[in-house]
């Protein structure tokens, strides 16, 4: 590895904690075009796996805080988190037969729908369900299950489908289903980093660097967003648009490389 | 026949099961949330619950019903009356069977009439009972609900204060007025078993009797001594306390239903840390459970002490937000307790708690405590007379019109945390209610916003009047 490559993944890992920091989530969903583009790295499948072990360290990292203020809920935590992390590592399976180019378009596409989904103003967290045949149980394994098999497929952590599964599912509060959904995120990049890493799809150097990066770009995030909490909305659509940026132009040289 | 009284003394809420030991089923009248007791009884008596009712769509607290439903597999008896806005929607999940006026339905050897009596709201069911059948037997008793209470009747202004539907409260008094004609050719044997005692918002002068009988009420309740309707409105909508705003969240999540308490995990129990608590305050709302004293003496800054006594659930409704997470500072021993007390108002969003003794953990000095004084009525009078301190009346309005110290201004304390802009900051505050207890938790509000010297008058207005004969009041 170079050592631009070197500077470029503690940047990028900056990159991304930062906006995790400022944010409260959606970095990862940049650092697989930043190892592509920024770092170099060829291969879309190290880039995952990479990617997915970063995110495992991150969540970790998060959830240690959230613990200690008691906002894990640990018993819908562990009901959430093992069928969900079944379902990733048949996921992850999955990803690693798709071929990179592939991957990348459908990437690309779930890329445009965060972007979407964060630009558009937030919804009243008061769900009513009103139905009597599922049980908690069986709603909360349906829901891991669907998220489980995304997050491994794409070798991302899948916080912003896990935080409003989890007040679907479980009823709770936006704090407790944020500190609880860490440990299913890190769990679920910890899966799919393990599978992608036993076919050797996981660059250990970069994973250093950019998780170093990480968490210098995560307090200075953390530190910027206190001031800034009240222009949290404009950060919101200044990020949204910056993905969708990026994801048209993955869509783009990707659906080239495939000839559509 | 088989006939249990179940009452909620915090909220003044009555419930009812009966039922037929012959057949050995049992259906339970407007139940709380806990089904604890409701369970016990019906096993102990050897009756299945195999039907649920309610009067009407409750605002003060949250029902029952649905837990009912689904954990014993009950059969929902429910209101079709009042219109397209009142509708049950949860009940579709259930088996379930939508009542109209004149309608009947069995529960073993007993007979239910449906009456369809609104006034207190458009759906409001009364139902008369029969032993046996009804061409043969007379009816023993009605359950009227928020209908008729001992000594008084359901008031009808809340849908307009709470639901917002405009110029209702003279429409809904003047249905309550045709109910209550209804009510009047009832036989005056008839038992008369109601849906509040005293002490609830739901009514203004409610006795605290458990039952009584149609012709009693008929010779004692103020309600049914008019005849015309002019009179009837204006009595009616006069002194009625006022609305808790946490009743129209009840009144929602009563008609849409809500989760049942199986569903939702207990909150976490966190070792004692002030940095913990500092969290917390970021996150939500942090609640010291503590007794007024203890709480007057040292706190920590940004907490708002609501004390765990019989009030505490009307406070909570009151003060607290349904969006906003709770975390409790209460001892081991109460948690469960104080968890109960604000599910059965559907307060289920408390996250953690934490031994109160948290606060000793702060040394003297420490900028993270505070504390306010307690002056007697003596010193608070020279402190209104020399210290120009502004004074500050949390009691009800009703209270305040019967007299109030007269620099005072007055904020009922439910509406303080949305009007403490209107509160003077250059002056120490003197707050008070009529004993000492209210104005306690105003303190630890004015607190928690920043205001810094606060003092609450001991023995409230009641002390003040006792022994303050020179003070000239209003």
């Amino acid at each position: 590895m170079t050592s631009i490559q070197v500077i470029s993944s503690i940047i990028s890992g900056g990159i991304v904690g930062f906006v995790l920091g400022l944010l409260g989530g959606g970095g990862s969903i940049l650092a697989v075009p930043l190892l592509l583009y920024a770092v170099g790295i060829q291969d879309p499948h190290i880039v995952i796996g990479t990617t997915a072990f970063s995110v495992a360290v991150n969540a970790y990292t998060n959830l240690i805080p959230h613990a200690r203020a008691g906002h894990v809920h640990w018993k819908s935590a562990l009901y959430f988190t093992i069928p969900g992390a079944i379902s990733a590592y048949f996921g992850s399976a999955l990803g690693k037969m798709v071929p990179g180019k592939q991957l990348l378009f459908f990437f690309a596409i779930l890329m445009i729908v965060m972007a979407v989904k964060m630009a558009l103003p937030k919804k009243k967290t008061n769900q009513v369900i009103e139905s009597r045949d599922q049980s908690n149980l069986l709603r909360i394994i349906i829901v891991a299950i669907l998220v489980g098999l995304l997050s491994g497929f794409f070798g991302i952590g899948g916080g912003f489908l896990i935080v409003p599964g989890l007040m679907f599912a479980m009823k709770m509060p936006m704090i407790t289903a944020i500190g609880t959904s860490l440990f299913s995120v890190g769990t679920f990049g910890l899966t799919t980093a393990v599978n992608y890493s036993i076919s050797g799809l996981v660059n250990w150097w970069i994973v250093l660097e950019f998780v170093g990066g990480g968490i210098l770009g995560g307090m200075l995030g953390a530190y910027i967003a206190a001031s800034l909490s009240k222009r949290r909305k404009t950060l919101n659509y200044i990020f949204s648009g910056v993905v969708m940026t990026v994801a048209i132009y993955m869509l783009i040289i990707n659906a080239k490389a495939l000839h559509f | 026949m088989l006939l249990k009284y179940f009452y909620d003394d915090k909220l003044a809420q009555a419930s009812y099961l009966i039922g037929c030991q012959a057949a050995g089923e049992a259906i339970v009248i407007d139940p709380a949330r806990n089904i604890k007791d409701y369970a016990k009884t019906a096993k102990a008596n050897g009756v299945k619950i195999v039907g649920v009712t309610e009067t009407h769509i409750h605002a003060d607290f949250l029902s029952g019903t649905r837990e009912l439903a689904s954990r014993f597999g009950a059969t929902l008896y429910l209101s079709d009356e009042g219109g397209m806005n009142w509708k049950y929607r949860y009940a579709p999940g259930y088996d379930h069977v939508f009542l109209k006026d004149g309608d009947t339905f069995d529960i073993g050897n007993l007979t239910f009439e449906v009456l369809h009596t609104p006034g207190h709201t458009p759906e409001h069911i009364s139902l008369l009972v029969t032993e046996g059948r009804l061409s043969e037997n007379k009816p023993i008793g009605i359950f009227t609900g928020d209908f008729v209470f001992v000594g008084d009747v359901g008031r009808p202004d809340l849908l307009e204060k709470l639901a917002g539907v405009h110029d209702s409260s003279e429409e809904m008094t003047l249905k309550m007025f045709r109910s209550l004609q209804r009510f009047k050719q009832l036989p005056d044997y008839l038992q008369v078993w109601p849906g509040h005692g005293a002490g609830s918002a739901c009514g203004k002068t409610l006795g605290a009797v458990p039952s009584t009988t149609v012709g009693y009420e008929k010779l004692t309740n103020w309600a049914l001594q008019y005849d015309t309707e002019e009179h009837f409105v204006e009595a009616m909508l006069t002194g009625q306390p006022e609305a808790p705003t946490y009743f129209s969240m009840m009144k929602r999540l009563n008609k849409d239903g809500t989760q049942l308490i199986d569903e939702i995990e207990a909150p976490n129990s966190m070792k004692a840390s002030l940095d913990t608590v500092e969290t917390w305050m970021k996150q939500g709302v942090v609640v010291d459970t503590r007794p007024v004293k203890k709480f007057a003496e040292k706190h920590l800054r940004g907490v708002m002490n609501i004390p765990y006594n019989k009030l505490f659930v009307n406070w909570a409704g009151w003060l607290l937000d349904y969006d906003r997470p709770i975390y409790l500072l209460a001892s081991e021993k109460y948690v469960e307790d104080i968890l109960n007390d604000l599910r059965s108002i559907g307060l289920d969003q408390v996250i953690a708690t934490m031994d109160p003794n948290v606060t000793d953990q702060a040394d003297e000095g420490d900028k993270r405590l505070m504390n306010y004084k307690e002056l007697t009525p003596a010193a608070a009078c020279d402190a209104i007379r020399t210290e120009q301190v502004y004074v500050l009346d949390v009691r009800y309005e009703s209270e305040w019109n019967d007299g109030h110290i007269p620099e005072a201004k007055h904020i009922m304390l439910g509406y303080l945390p949305g009007r403490v802009q209107e509160i003077s900051r250059d002056k120490p505050i003197l707050v008070y209610c009529k004993t000492g207890r209210r104005s306690a938790v105003a303190a630890s509000i004015l607190h928690a916003n920043g205001f810094e010297d606060v003092r609450n008058l001991i023995g409230g207005y009641d002390e003040w009047v006792k022994t303050g004969d020179h003070i000239p009041t209003s």
